[in-house]
């Protein structure tokens, strides 16, 4: 089971990286979540349209409309400048943690 | 489809209709319609993907925290007085009832079986065939039957006082509307069972074959509209069950106390008319009236009953 605490803390650059690869809206970046981690992360709902708003507030991310679904305008985002360099940032922090709880839990045999 | 547009209504029932909540509340929406629209592709029951969709929607908390928007708190929803039951408790709930639904259901169906078999056997020379085939099948029954009871055991926690948390609530309202067509569908299909089970004892009859096979196609027929009527029952009474005896959430300490007491009040009430029908009956003598303390109790009790 993951963690809430710690991908509380990573689910911006989690959306951030996906939206390197391109702009994208709401349930295709929920399903590659899910599916990339072979369902072992599933966002809720709430939670996906809580980062948005952070990452659109911190100028991380810019929204338009775009295709539709049942009948209703599709919201797309698209990663900024400053929501590239937020997520190399959020990166090296995530090594750097990495490393040091690798450290302490890297598998000590009971 | 429905069922996901009343939830999501439901959760921003309580937020400002302002433009950035109405944006994420469509948003969402579209999200889910179009989750649901996949599971179904994948090959998932509607019922089952409604379930997932509403499961994977999330707290309706999270939103108001970081749309920054400001909703009525009532005082008494940061600490509700009883604890609610958690999430996974309702849905393992939900799940041992679907199952021993399923299981009573056979148990009656088997037991219905064994009965008709002693009665085959017997008519057609082997009592003692008979004799086997239902001490065997009453056994299969009746071990079902004790296997459901012992897996009910364990949800103490809705026997008492308890309450459920608004995004439960929802779901289990959005549940039980889904499953409004089936559970009706499986009624009819319960009653004209059990009134086709009639058929067989009168072709028989005009076809003058024994009567005994009449009696036993009757008892399969009939057993398996029993068998509808349990199984649908126990579905559809899973959602009522909890959403008629959930103590709301938002109660306050003076209501619960109120509620406490009627519910002690109810109990000695009842055990008292109990006394009061055998004193009429054994004291008195007055059985043939005696009855009528019961449907009158009824009545009367119904002045408090949704305290």
């Amino acid at each position: 089971m993951i963690s809430s605490d710690i991908i509380r803390g990573y689910n911006d650059p989690l959306i951030l990286s996906l939206l390197l690869e391109g702009d994208s809206y709401g349930y295709e970046l929920s399903k590659k979540i899910k599916d990339m981690s072979q369902g072992k992360y599933i966002i809720k709902e709430t939670t996906l349209y809580s980062a948005f708003n952070r990452l659109k507030k911190n100028g991380y991310i810019i929204s338009y409309p775009g295709n539709e679904t049942f009948g209703k305008k599709r919201t797309y985002y698209k990663i900024t400048d400053l929501g590239k360099a937020y997520y190399l940032e959020k990166q090296e922090e995530w090594h750097v943690t990495k490393e040091v709880i690798d450290i302490f839990l890297r598998g000590k045999n009971l | 489809m429905n069922t996901i547009e009343n939830y999501v209504e439901a959760m921003f029932s309580n937020l400002p209709k302002n433009a950035e909540v109405i944006s994420v509340k469509s948003d969402i929406l579209s999200n889910m319609q179009e989750k649901y629209a996949f599971l179904l592709e994948e090959g998932i029951s509607e019922n089952e993907a409604v379930g997932i969709v509403i499961s994977e929607f999330g707290q309706i908390d999270e939103l108001i925290d970081n749309l920054d928007i400001e909703v009525e708190k009532q005082p008494d929803l940061d600490k509700p007085i009883i604890k609610p039951l958690s999430h996974e408790y309702i849905l393992d709930y939900l799940a041992t009832r679907k199952k021993i639904g399923l299981l009573i259901g056979l148990g009656v169906v088997l037991c219905t079986i064994g009965v008709s078999s002693l009665l085959f056997f017997n008519a057609y020379g082997s009592l003692f065939g008979g004799m086997i085939s239902l001490i065997l099948l009453l056994a299969i029954g009746v071990s079902l039957f004790i296997y459901s009871g012992m897996s009910m055991t364990k949800f103490t926690a809705v026997e008492k006082d308890f309450s459920i948390s608004i995004e439960d609530e929802a779901m289990l309202e959005s549940f039980k509307q889904s499953y409004v067509k089936s559970f009706t569908l499986s009624m009819i299909c319960g009653v004209i069972l059990c009134l086709m089970s009639l058929l067989p004892l009168f072709l028989v009859i005009l076809v003058n074959l024994p009567i005994i096979l009449g009696v036993v196609m009757l008892l399969g027929i009939a057993s398996l509209g029993t068998f509808f009527f349990i199984y649908a029952g126990n579905v559809y009474g899973s959602f009522t069950y909890l959403l008629d005896y959930k103590i709301k959430v938002d109660i306050t300490p003076e209501q619960l106390k109120q509620h406490q007491f009627w519910t002690r009040f109810s109990e000695i009430y009842w055990i008292s008319i109990v006394i009061m029908f055998f004193v009429l009956g054994f004291v008195f003598g007055a059985w043939k009236f005696a009855w009528i303390i019961f449907p009158v109790g009824g009545i009367i009790s119904s002045f408090w009953s949704n305290k």
